[in-house]
């Protein structure tokens, strides 16, 4: 086997789509981890935004002995 | 900038808009490239797993990439003990791990129908495979231990020794014998069909790393203010 460089289009498809199913789940599966990547991270920061707001504002209610 | 930027104050107010800046540039660019890349020709004899290039090589590229701005964060902070920089640090890893897993899980699908096989333990996949492991293994060293000033010191140390692998990734296919291809980006040859849809997908993927990352060292500064202020009510507490 050797590699075949990527440099022309085919000039007939003569399978289009033969391998639909292995492009297909190349997309979906990098679709879903980009989704739960940014899902996860936007959610961990309103989480410590909230935490780290709340505990700001207890700190400012609780007098320094 | 840079050194405006180590100010963690001033450092939220840039992030505060560019944050969002590149997540919206990144939801452009990969809507664009996908429309591009869904509509650009089969390749000869490739047929339409040259589709699944426009998802691959952003990934790989991109988990190299990631990893240098993990080694040149980890070299301030552990050189001039930046705590934004080890911040930046631990926000890049996960990403940099999911960029890393989907060049390896996209360049497997690619490997079945072009090479007949998922895996083949050549130079470039094992090399990248190498990378991924770097990768959790700074993750699971920073959480294994408790004192976070040690865990960012024993990580960056880790971080830097791994720089050495990158060099290794990118000149692996010149150095042994391989099924992966050589570089095709820069040297003039790629299809110009191919050549929009993979740099918008590029742009993509960079505006995304760029706003997850920011996002990230934004969670990291609110996790460690919010950490401090919980053992300070302790204290407090301790000694009413």
């Amino acid at each position: 086997m050797t590699p075949v460089l990527i440099t022309a289009a085919a000039p007939a498809a003569e399978a289009a789509g033969r391998y639909a199913g292995f492009v297909a789940a190349a997309f979906v599966i990098s679709a879903v981890v980009l989704a739960v990547l940014t899902a996860a991270s936007l959610l961990a920061a309103r989480r410590w935004k909230q935490e780290a707001e709340r505990l700001e504002a207890a700190a400012r209610e609780t007098p320094r002995p | 900038m840079l050194k405006a930027l180590v100010n963690p104050d001033r450092f939220m107010v840039f992030s505060r808009w560019a944050a969002p800046m590149f997540g919206a540039i990144a939801a452009v660019a990969l809507a664009a490239g996908l429309w591009f890349a869904l509509r650009a020709p089969e390749a000869e004899g490739h047929y339409d797993t040259v589709r699944i290039m426009f998802i691959h090589v952003p990934a790989a590229i991109l988990s190299m990439f990631i990893y240098v701005c993990l080694g040149v964060a980890s070299f301030l902070a552990l050189v001039f003990r930046h705590t934004l920089a080890d911040m930046a640090a631990r926000a890049a890893a996960p990403v940099g791990a999911a960029y890393t897993a989907l060049a390896l899980i996209t360049g497997s699908i690619w490997g079945r129908p072009t090479w007949g096989a998922w895996w083949a333990w050549d130079g470039r996949m094992t090399s990248v495979l190498v990378l991924f492991l770097l990768y959790l293994g700074y993750m699971a060293l920073r959480a294994a231990i408790d004192d976070e000033a040690k865990a960012g010191r024993a990580a960056a140390i880790l971080a830097l020794v791994g720089v050495v692998n990158i060099p290794v990734i990118h000149f692996s296919v010149y150095w042994w014998n391989s099924l992966h291809q050589g570089t095709t980006i820069g040297r003039g040859d790629l299809n110009p069909a191919y050549a929009l849809p993979l740099a918008l997908m590029g742009v993509g993927y960079l505006s995304l790393f760029g706003s997850l990352w920011l996002v990230r060292i934004r969670t990291e500064i609110w996790r460690r203010r919010a950490v401090l202020l919980s053992l300070r009510a302790a204290e407090a507490q301790t000694f009413a």
